[in-house]
């Protein structure tokens, strides 16, 4: 007897050699599985069963002829709906690419599918990749699995809410200002964004480019190291992605820390945190220096403006990003008239509230008057702030401190406030604005809802921050809501 | 940093703030982005924008005298044409099925006025 919610990619990949189930029994155990359990989450907003199912046929045939297997063949997966797979629909969750079929595979699914990985289906969003509760999605709210009364968190929390109710073993998400590491750490997961550039972007649809990052979402680190492995590295079609080459072996390296430092931020007062936050936040914290991590306090003075800097350079890229859904391309629209009556109509009618309240106020800070105040001065501190990164990381190995300042919030608590709603992203974004890798996991208080721990690297040093991670997991109290 | 902090100092300054958005700017927003809004949405984005550029405008006071972009700029990477192994397979059918009218292999764009 196969239990959905044990299994993890290397579980499957030990299933499957062993013949304990086939790839195809497997895949349509899934497909059953979410047949009823979706109707409560909503986490999927189409799924892709036939395709799966031929992919899965394909996996068994090469078990049968003896055919050695990558370890992710056969594992069933869920993709969020702003990465595009040939001939389905990437809707990005807004009814203004409602009917857009997908022309090509981005190259993460290229290297997904040359491994023989399943992909379930397309997951919820918030529109456009812009939100933290998912609730900004144009077709369907998705409920937090481990409590339905609350947020999976965004903009990835299809995927989140997908992996943590058992209807994908992993999920790929993207993380623009936090958008895989908070909904990872509202539904108990492990959210990774890579640095910038250690995965290619091609393919997936563009909010702000230079910020944007796909990453997994998974069980554990392990799962989240083992899909890096197979997604990173030199892609032509994206001329910002470098020549990283990861080892998921590499995260066993380390027996334990010591020799390691571990840099508190002293800008980021633990004391102001919320008490069981600050609890569980402790003990991670004792949990590391038992493993025999030296933690010192360090300063990054300028940490703080991360946030401010991140709600001017994001929204001035997706003003000019999403400038090309017009009514013309990517699907058409049924309105007529001028060019000009098009473009207003459609964008008018398709568009959510927030990607319109993003488009003009990145249009204002892009436009003639203002933008040597708005955007130029926010690239200009954007740059202070790596400099300020670039320095710590001289001092300590990593960085950590929480990926949220709460746990998953009720529904509709932040929707008609969207600077509080920003405020959610604020541990989460510095990692975008420096461009660094960074981890969330799973840490719990005495509360009902878990917490996320957020480790952060230097550049490419992926191998130390998830070797950490892995020892931290092992060490803590992992799986506790799983 | 924690987010109760920088609420608070955040409402004790809106109270005091000028208006740097109004019904007049977003107008012009509007036809620059070229996407209408109605009434409400035009009232609801005045007041949205307004909060969040005075909180934006904390960026305004940091000393960034010694931050080069130019130099930034320069450690960015020359851009690389695609190599030939790895070409691009769209079906031009395909992209082009994707576009208001067509026809045959050519597109077809609304009049311009």
């Amino acid at each position: 007897m196969i239990h959905l919610h044990d299994l993890t990619i290397k579980k499957v990949h030990q299933l499957l050699l062993n013949k304990e189930i086939s790839a195809f029994d497997l895949t349509k155990e899934f497909f059953d599985y979410i047949e009823k359990k979706d109707k409560t989450i909503g986490a999927y907003l189409s799924l892709l069963k036939d395709e799966a199912l031929r992919q899965a046929n394909e996996v068994d045939k090469k078990i049968a002829a003896g055919e050695e297997i990558p370890v992710l063949a056969g594992v069933p997966l869920a993709i969020k709906d702003n990465i595009l797979i040939k001939g389905e629909k990437t809707t990005c969750a807004s009814k203004i690419l409602e009917n857009y079929q997908a022309s090509y595979d981005a190259t993460v699914i290229k290297r997904l599918r040359k491994n023989n990985a399943i992909f379930l289906g397309k997951t919820n969003l918030d529109e456009f990749a812009m939100g933290s509760s998912t609730e900004n999605s144009a077709f369907q709210k998705t409920k937090n699995p481990l409590d339905e009364t609350t947020v999976p968190g965004g903009s990835s929390g299809g995927s989140a809410a997908a992996v943590a109710s058992h209807q994908a073993v992993a999920a790929l998400g993207s993380d623009t200002g936090g958008s895989v590491r908070q909904p990872a750490s509202f539904c108990g997961l492990v959210g990774l964004k890579p640095t910038y550039g250690a995965v290619s972007r091609f393919g997936l649809v563009a909010m702000a480019s230079s910020l944007d990052q796909i990453g997994p979402i998974a069980k554990n680190v392990e799962d989240a190291a083992l899909i890096l492995e197979t997604i990173a590295g030199k892609d032509s079609h994206d001329e910002t992605s470098e020549n990283f080459q990861f080892q998921a072996q590499s995260i066993y390296e380390r027996k334990d820390l010591k020799g390691i430092k571990i840099g508190l931020v002293k800008e980021i007062e633990s004391n102001s945190f919320e008490k069981d936050l600050a609890i569980s936040y402790q003990k991670s914290l004792d949990c590391l220096k038992q493993l025999g991590a030296a933690i010192e306090e360090i300063s990054i003075p300028h940490i703080s403006l991360s946030l401010p800097c991140y709600y001017v350079l994001m929204p001035a890229e997706v003003s000019s990003n999403l400038a090309r859904f017009d009514g013309l391309r990517y699907s058409s629209s049924e309105k007529t008239g001028s060019l000009k009556d098009i473009y207003f109509e459609t964008r008018g009618e398709y568009f959510g509230t927030e990607t319109k309240r993003r488009i003009i106020l990145g249009t204002f800070v892009l436009s003639s008057g203002y933008y040597d105040a708005y955007y130029l001065k926010a690239r200009l501190v954007q740059a202070l702030i790596k400099k300020e990164f670039g320095e710590a990381f001289k001092k300590v190995d990593l960085l950590v401190w929480p990926t949220t300042p709460t746990p998953a919030f009720k529904f509709n608590e932040k929707l008609n406030d969207p600077l509080a709603m920003y405020l959610s992203d604020i541990f989460t974004v510095p990692a975008n604005i420096a461009g660094i890798p960074a981890v969330s996991l799973p840490i719990y208080g005495e509360g009902q809802l878990p917490y996320g721990l957020q480790f952060l690297a230097s550049h490419f040093q992926e191998v130390k921050m998830l070797n950490v991670a892995y020892l931290f997991e092992q060490a803590s109290n992992y799986g506790k809501f799983l | 940093m924690s987010e109760a902090f920088v609420f608070v100092n955040f409402c004790a300054k809106i109270k005091t703030m000028e208006k740097e958005i109004n019904a007049k700017t977003i107008d012009y927003l509007m036809d620059l982005s070229r996407m209408h809004l109605s009434e409400k949405e035009k009232e609801r984005i005045e007041k949205d924008l307004n909060t969040i550029l005075e909180y934006v405008k904390q960026l305004q006071a940091v000393d960034t005298s010694e931050i080069n972009l130019d130099e930034e700029l320069a450690k960015a990477k020359i851009s690389q044409a695609p190599s030939s192994e790895e070409g691009l397979d769209f079906d031009r059918d395909d992209l082009l099925d994707g576009f208001y009218q067509r026809r045959e292999r050519w597109l077809e764009i609304p009049p311009i006025f």
